[in-house]
């Protein structure tokens, strides 16, 4: 798409655990990642699709978004909130993002993003976020490959230039038991982020749902023999391994 | 300096918790007896005077009373006889009900006394208010107040047996207060409580019901900041004789009539201001919510007043007892409420001292008998009967037979009740000091006589004049016969129009509601213009109002399919909420939508209803950000407010496996009860309501 239109699956209102405040969330469609464990799968085309009969993604403006989401200015202002772009990817979009977030004036935007992209792209996201929720989905190069069918080294360099901004930014990976909850796998990543910090709030670990087998059924899309069909859980020693790398974890 | 809500209540008492787990086991059912009356035949014998009998059946059915505690319990009175006399033979009612209209059961009921005008002054000063009045009274007015004496005598008496009872097991503190009842005013927190609990016990037994409690924290305040500031009692100390008089609340409950259990009408009301306008805001305001939140019960049932000044860190505090799952508090926006109950012909410093009714009427304590849920309107039927007889070309036509049907309507439910009669109780009705004042029922005495009148189906309705405009006056795919004869045949030979009208026509709290929140705009006010001028009976006007009670099922169940998609006997959504089964943008959308109305034209009450989905409250921050939807809606100038927190799969467990969910509390219409104790009709309703809470 270009900078004054993009694909847009939902712009979700009221979302309380996107960031600070009462959140708008803004679901870019399509991802260049394809996460075994993947919770939206739909939107990992870039372009509008039938799901079951209905199309998944709309083609809107920047004015057309912005509307829509500054209809519910003041309670996002008010509660400290903002808009929190998700996805998909961002990165995907990042001029037709650039410029929503140029609309929205000071509102405060987060967001949502593997950091799969371009340093430029990935730098022109900084210029506009007040607060970044990265990925990390794991540290090894192979693994994150057999696991996003992508490489990770774009995105380790992202994190770096993230850490030099000096925005506020929240690192997020989801454990996936037997597949990226090793603890090997967990002390690079504080390793890794230990090195330069930055302005990192915190690290979040999330336990994996088995919703995502539901969720690529739902889809239409194959289900990995891999992928556990049950709920995980962050094992016992994980937040001790950042914490003994003095990062704060959740 | 900052104020940092009280901290105590964060861990149950011992005492609490016994006195807590004694009353939901049941284990108080022991003490109680069923008594063989025959005080009607009597009475009827004797040609008695209304009045009397209902002061003799009350002062009988004290006698009859046994005085009995629960383990632990300082605050006393426990019922131990389950039933009551009658006061009239069977014949006798026939004979009334042939002659007269009555609401309900047509004993004073769904209103809050002013308890103060006892508590402030003692039963002793009590009495004798009543007996000097007496003196000066004519026949009937000596009559009445004869019954009142009578009452309160009863009810002294029985407070000697609870001393002597109290005395003989040892109780001293809790002889020592009911002494201290019995002939001066109440001197402490705990003994305001206590005379408090007293008179609400009476009422009931008397045979009111539906009875609110009020303005708890305004009321009681002075006691509690007395004792506290005196160092008579600590802050903990306070707290926990708050939460044993909530549970007293729920020891006799399931002898309240309600068409549900759960449907008993003790509702609480907190915050608002003074009679200058003052925030009346306290720290027993704020105990009061944290009580309600440690105890999960279902009474007392909890309103907070709001308005847009109100600090969100107070609204967060509502947003903590509403993560508990209770159904409560309900908010009521006063930058609305106020102003409307001022339009109404309630003076100003009556409007700012509203509280609740049962469930969400906008009612003024102590002044008035009003009946503020007369009957109910279905605002779906009205749609389809003006469909059934248009004769309009334009959409603007259809709407004006839509208003003359609406006047039509109001017109005959004022004629339903032209012979509307009461019954006479002395004891509730003297609880009110302009009824000793004037010797006379509540229901004569008071200050005003207003009656309300509610809707139901107004989102159905709203969103079906949508689907109407569209398909017969814009589109024009369909006339209004044609449409009429599609919804006869419960849209069995048009499946394409069933799914464009469900898929496509406006509808409330969607993306696509534009036209559905003008229409809603226009059926509020066709609501409210149709009672323009007219007059119930009693002098008084009717205030419209949004509520639906339990007619969002009655009304229902026999109605055809509606234009909007909703098909023939499908329930409406329960008092002012979008319509079932569609596809809901959020709860920004729904409260801009319904908030989008003049809300102040149809405020007798009845509340825009929410459901959130438990893990909202998983979020961090979650109660700020829950309060912050509350600031919104009373921003956009809402005028009530009723969130659940719900979960669709434990609802649906809890429906398979009654015996795990015994206290699984939810809000039905206007209250809040145990699911497991509804009928299946109402528990399918909810269930159905949570498949749509945001989450």
């Amino acid at each position: 798409m270009s900078r004054t239109t993009g694909i847009i699956s939902e712009i979700r209102e009221f979302c309380l655990h996107d960031g600070p405040g009462v959140r708008t969330t803004v679901f870019f469609k399509g991802c260049p990642l394809r996460c075994l464990w993947c919770h939206n799968p739909e939107l990992r085309p870039f372009g509008i699709e039938n799901i079951n009969g209905s199309p998944c993604g709309e083609v809107y403006t920047v004015e057309k978004a912005a509307e829509r989401i500054l209809r519910d200015r003041e309670i996002l202002v008010n509660s400290g909130g903002g808009v929190t772009f998700s996805g998909g990817e961002v990165l995907s979009q990042v001029d037709f993002a650039s410029e929503l977030a140029h609309k929205l004036g000071n509102l405060h935007i987060a967001v949502e993003t593997s950091g799969m992209s371009s340093r430029e792209n990935y730098q022109k996201m900084l210029d506009f976020s007040d607060l970044v929720y990265q990925d990390i989905k794991c540290m090894s190069s192979s693994l994150h490959k057999k696991l996003t069918q992508c490489d990770n080294e774009f995105i380790l360099d992202n994190i770096r230039l993230l850490q030099k901004s000096n925005k506020p930014y929240i690192i997020r990976i989801v454990l996936v038991p037997d597949l990226n909850d090793s603890s090997r796998e967990l002390e690079s990543a504080a390793k890794f982020l230990s090195e330069n910090p930055g302005n990192l709030q915190y690290t979040e670990l999330l336990p994996y749902h088995g919703a995502a087998v539901s969720k690529l059924r739902k889809a239409n899309l194959p289900i990995p023999p891999e992928l556990p069909q049950f709920d995980g859980s962050v094992p016992d020693n994980a937040k001790e391994i950042f914490r003994k790398y003095d990062l704060p974890c959740k | 300096m900052e104020h940092v809500p009280y901290q105590g209540g964060s861990k149950m008492n011992e005492r609490i918790k016994n006195l807590r787990d004694f009353i939901f086991n049941k284990e108080h059912h022991k003490f109680r007896r069923t008594v063989e009356w025959n005080l009607a035949e009597k009475f009827a014998a004797e040609k008695t005077a209304p009045a009397l009998r209902a002061a003799t059946a009350l002062s009988e059915l004290l006698k009859a009373e046994t005085p009995v505690f629960i383990p632990q319990s300082r605050i006393a009175f426990v019922r131990t006889v389950t039933n009551m006399p009658e006061r009239y033979t069977k014949a006798e009612s026939q004979d009334a009900l042939g002659r007269y209209s009555y609401s309900e059961r047509g004993v004073p009921f769904n209103f809050t006394p002013d308890f103060m005008s006892v508590i402030s002054i003692g039963l002793d000063a009590f009495r004798k208010k009543i007996a000097d009045r007496m003196a000066s009274a004519d026949e009937d007015g000596k009559t009445f107040l004869q019954g009142a004496l009578i009452s309160v005598d009863a009810v002294t008496d029985l407070i000697k047996r609870y001393i002597a009872e109290a005395e003989k097991q040892g109780m001293t503190e809790c002889a020592a207060n009911l002494k201290a009842v019995l002939s001066d005013a109440p001197q402490t927190f705990e003994q305001s409580l206590q005379l408090f609990r007293i008179l609400h016990y009476t009422l009931w037994c008397e045979g009111a019901y539906h009875m609110g409690v009020g303005r708890l924290d305004v009321m009681l305040y002075p006691y509690y900041k007395k004792d506290i500031e005196s160092g008579i009692i600590s802050e903990d100390e306070a707290f926990e004789l708050l939460e044993e008089f909530f549970l007293t609340f729920n020891i006799d409950s399931d002898f309240y009539i309600g068409v549900q259990q759960g449907d008993n009408g003790q509702s609480l009301m907190v915050g608002g201001c003074d009679a200058d306008g003052n925030d009346v805001w306290n720290d027993l305001s704020e105990k009061i919510l944290l009580a309600s939140c440690e105890l999960k019960l279902i009474d007392p049932k909890i309103n907070f007043r709001v308005n847009s000044k109100t600090p969100i860190e107070r609204i967060a505090l509502g947003s903590k007892l509403t993560r508990a799952g209770l159904g409560f508090p309900q908010y009521s926006n006063d930058d609305v409420v106020i102003p409307a109950l001022v339009k109404w012909g309630y003076s100003l410093e009556d409007a700012r001292n509203y509280s609740c009714a049962a469930c969400w009427e906008f009612l003024i304590p102590g002044v008035a008998h009003e009946l503020v849920n007369l009957d109910a309107v279905s605002m779906p039927e009205i749609l389809l009967n003006t469909m059934q007889k248009s004769k309009a070309e334009t959409f603007d036509a259809f709407c004006t037979e839509i208003e003359a049907e609406l006047r039509t309507k109001a017109v005959s439910l004022l004629k339903k009740y032209e012979n509307l009669n009461y019954h006479v109780l002395p004891f509730t009705s003297v609880i009110n000091p302009i009824s000793i004042e004037k010797a006379q029922n509540i229901t004569q005495a008071g200050k005003y006589h207003n009656w309300g009148m509610h809707c139901s189906g107004i989102a159905v309705a709203a969103d079906s004049l949508s689907a109407v405009e569209k398909i017969v006056f814009e589109d024009k795919n369909f006339s209004m016969a044609e449409f009429c004869k599609i919804l006869g045949e419960n849209f069995e030979n048009s499946p394409d129009l069933l799914k464009n009208v469900r898929e496509n026509a406006p509808k409330l709290g969607t993306a696509n509601s534009g036209k559905a929140v003008k229409n809603l705009s226009f059926l509020t006010d066709a609501w409210a213009k149709a009672w323009d001028g007219l007059k119930n009976i009693q002098g008084g006007i009717v205030r419209p109002g949004t509520g639906s009670a339990m007619y969002y099922i009655w009304h229902s169940e026999n109605l055809s399919a509606t234009p909007d998609g909703r098909l023939k006997g499908e329930p409406f959504s329960a008092n002012y909420a979008p319509s079932l089964d569609i596809p809901l943008a959020g709860p920004l959308t729904v409260i801009r939508d319904f908030a989008a109305p003049d809300m102040s034209k149809v405020c007798n009450g009845g509340p825009l209803t929410i459901e959130l989905h438990d893990s909202v409250f998983t979020a961090d921050d979650a109660e700020m950000k829950v309060a912050a939807m509350i600031a919104e809606f009373i921003r956009r100038g809402g005028h009530q407010l009723q969130l659940n927190t719900l979960n669709s799969e434990v609802l649906r467990d809890a429906q398979k496996h009654p015996e795990r969910y015994a206290n699984l509390i939810v809000r039905v219409w206007g209250w809040s009860g145990k699911f497991v104790e509804l009928d299946k009709v109402y528990q399918d309703h909810i269930i159905r309501r949570s498949a749509m809470s945001f989450a």
